[in-house]
């Protein structure tokens, strides 16, 4: 059980700590990831809030069948498409949207730490939806290829050849634009 | 961008608030579950009480008292005289719970010109709770007391001195606990002149009808008649009246014996003398409920002179009791009016002791439907005893045939003895259970033959009239208007039911008559034969 595992765990048992400590723990993964998602970080924000929010309410049964982020990041991409769902019959755009480069960056320097990450990161942003889940959930997140298909409920096969692509739209435009990363 | 603490107080406020709705929306769903599941079970209940029919098996207390109305009586005997006369004018009340008296009262004149001397004597006999008062004199004299009782109210009136006379007898029998306002008034007036001159007498409130079918009972009846009812409880006999008239030297004497053994049967005795010359009509009723010793008739003719004795004994137990009374005239006397009330509807009405004027005033009511009708006058009809059967006079000229609730004879052979009430009856048919077929039958008088067999058998009370399945034959029957006009006035039903009950409904207005007796089941078996 990892230190998400036992902090829900604490949280479940009464400790609203335990709360407070996914919250530190898993909120700027949460928004990074749901921007992916929803291309708005004050809705991946929202989003990020609803989710821990459920957790807190609903109190759903963590089994250990996988580990505690990617249960949690499945959690954060349901709430984020249904949310996405029920907006996508309201169409207004929040007034704190332009707030949201100033604060993406914040968390990039934050969450991601190493330059190289960042640069690849703000690569991404013009990648589909479903290029930045996979990776972002592979190269940053660093799920395994099963863990990401458990979170975008695709099969591994999905997975792989999501990333193959993924990772061949994002080398293509980091050539562009001069860069090289060796992973890709 | 805000921190994660700041982020966790929002979650935290937020759950609190979203807890907060929630209990709030359970309670609500609770309250209104609640309210709505109440109705569901009230809906249920009742349509099952519905279903079930246990509203139609509520009923009334047999308890008798609870809807008792008090049943006053009052009863007048009037005489007229010549204007020149000395009157003496005597009222008596009895007051009693118990009603076992008998009031007699008995005038003597002397044959005197002149002021001649006039006796009047009242004598009532005092027996269980009787209060008795009595007052005489050769003036007025009143003498006023208030009884509350139940049962008997007789009324006596003599007249003598070849005066005219009237005897009004009333007479209410119910059950003992029911309180009744009684109050009896005798007015004698007595003229001081010695006349051979006749006067007509009538009887306005209890003229019988044909006792055609009284096994028991030998009734010669002619109208008008002298009606003196005497009625003992009390194994000491209390007082008793005899009336006779002696036209042209001939007298009728009665004596009869009180000698007490078993309280079991009600004789009754109708003696009826010729007359002459203008005399028409005398009667005399003896009736006392618990001797079964016969009495004794004489009769004999005395001459015009008249004389009224009356003796009052309470320990003898052979007492000869003579009365005389004068011839009675053809005259017809001036309209008596007793009234007494009888509660139609809860609405209580005044009842006239006259005839209804107008047969065809009765047969409207047949065919009227109109109900807003509540100014009338409640009259006497035909022979009917008018506690079973009378006649509403609306101011429209409208009427309608009424009953009084306090029509209560307490077993078949108070039930059959009715006045106006067989004689008029007409058997239609019957419908037995195992025939399963309306068989046309009119033998009425073997109907009675069988109801006078058992006509001691009592009344009790039984209010499950809607419990039908144990009837195993129905005899239709009506009783007409009168005895020259079949119409009828309405219709009734022997059933014949199970566990040798029988029980008589007969729907007059507004009440509807239920009488329920017990006669076995060898007598309901015998009398479905008899109508086979």
């Amino acid at each position: 059980m990892d230190n998400g595992a036992s902090s829900y765990r604490r949280y479940l048992d009464g400790d609203d700590n335990g709360l407070v400590d996914l919250v530190r723990d898993y909120k700027d993964g949460l928004i990074l990831y749901l921007n992916g998602i929803t291309g708005s970080l004050s809705l991946a924000e929202e989003y990020m809030e609803d989710t821990f929010f459920k957790l807190s309410v609903k109190k759903p049964k963590f089994s250990g069948k996988c580990t505690f982020k990617t249960w949690l990041y499945t959690i954060a991409r349901n709430v984020a498409i249904d949310a996405l769902r029920k907006r996508s019959r309201i169409s207004d755009t929040p007034a704190d949207e332009y707030y949201d480069i100033s604060d993406e960056r914040n968390i990039e320097q934050d969450y991601l730490q190493e330059e190289q990450k960042i640069s690849l990161h703000r690569a991404m942003e013009t990648l589909s939806s479903d290029y930045k889940q996979v990776l972002y959930l592979t190269f940053f997140e660093e799920l395994s290829n099963t863990e990401a298909a458990k979170v975008m409920h695709k099969s591994n096969r999905q997975i792989e050849n999501l990333l193959y692509r993924a990772k061949l739209a994002l080398r293509s435009k980091l050539e562009k634009e001069g860069f090289e990363y060796e992973r890709l | 961008m805000k921190d994660y603490k700041e982020i966790a107080n929002s979650i935290f406020q937020r759950r609190e608030e979203y807890l907060k709705e929630k209990k709030r929306k359970k309670a609500l769903i609770i309250r209104n579950a609640t309210i709505a599941l109440s109705c569901c079970i009230m809906i249920a209940v009742g349509i099952g009480i519905w279903n079930i029919g246990m509203l139609r098996d509520i009923r009334p207390s047999p308890d008798k008292n609870d809807y008792t109305l008090p049943s006053p009586v009052v009863t007048t005997t009037e005489a007229t005289e010549p204007d020149d006369t000395t009157t003496t004018e005597t009222t008596i009340a009895v007051s009693t719970d118990d009603i076992t008296t008998t009031t007699a009262a008995s005038s003597t004149a002397s044959a005197q010109s002149g002021t001649s001397e006039i006796k009047t004597t009242s004598a009532a006999s005092q027996s269980g709770n009787i209060v008795t008062t009595n007052k005489s004199g050769n003036n007025n004299n009143v003498t006023t007391a208030r009884t509350t009782a139940s049962g008997i109210v007789i009324t006596t009136k003599n007249s003598n001195s070849g005066q005219s006379g009237r005897t009004t007898t009333a007479r209410q029998t119910s059950t003992t606990t029911r309180t009744s306002y009684v109050r009896t008034t005798t007015t004698v007036r007595t003229s001081l002149r010695t006349s051979t001159t006749t006067r007509h007498a009538t009887t306005t409130a209890s003229k019988m009808s044909e006792p055609v079918y009284t096994r028991t009972t030998t009734a010669v009846y002619t109208r008008p008649a002298y009606t003196t009812t005497t009625t003992m409880r009390s194994p000491v006999l209390t007082s008793t009246t005899a009336l006779y008239t002696r036209p042209a030297y001939t007298s009728t004497t009665t004596w009869f014996s009180p000698v007490v053994t078993n309280a079991t049967s009600t004789t009754r005795v109708y003696t009826t003398v010729p007359a002459a010359s203008t005399t028409r009509v005398y009667t005399t009723t003896l009736a006392y409920t618990f001797t079964t010793r016969q009495v004794s008739v004489a009769t004999s003719t005395p001459p015009w002179a008249t004389t009224t004795v009356a003796k009052t004994s309470t320990s003898a137990t052979d007492i000869p009791v003579l009365s005389t009374t004068t011839p009675i005239s053809e005259t017809p006397p001036a309209t008596t009016t007793i009234p007494y009330f009888i509660y139609i509807d809860h609405v209580e009405f005044d009842v006239l002791d006259d005839r209804i004027p107008d047969m065809s005033l009765v047969k409207s009511y047949i065919t009227s439907v109109d109900t807003k009708r509540y100014s009338c006058d409640v009259y006497g009809y035909m022979d009917y005893d008018p506690y079973f059967l009378c006649v509403a006079v609306f101011a429209n000229g409208e009427a309608r045939f009424l009953n009084s609730e306090t029509f209560d004879p307490d077993s078949i052979g108070e039930l059959i003895d009715t006045r106006g009430l067989w004689n008029n009856l007409n058997i239609t048919g019957y419908l037995d259970k195992e025939l399963a077929k309306y068989q046309p039958y009119s033998n009425k008088d073997s109907i009675y033959e069988f109801l006078d067999t058992y006509r001691d058998t009592p009344l009790y009370i039984d209010y499950s009239y809607d419990d039908r399945k144990d009837i195993l034959c129905s005899l239709f029957f009506n009783v007409a208007i009168s005895e020259d006009d079949n119409v009828p006035a309405f219709s009734g039903v022997m059933y014949l039911r199970e566990n040798g009950k029988l029980e008589i409904v007969m729907s007059v207005e507004p009440i509807e008559f239920h009488f329920n007796f017990e006669v076995g089941e060898q007598a309901i078996a015998e009398l479905r034969s008899m109508l086979r």
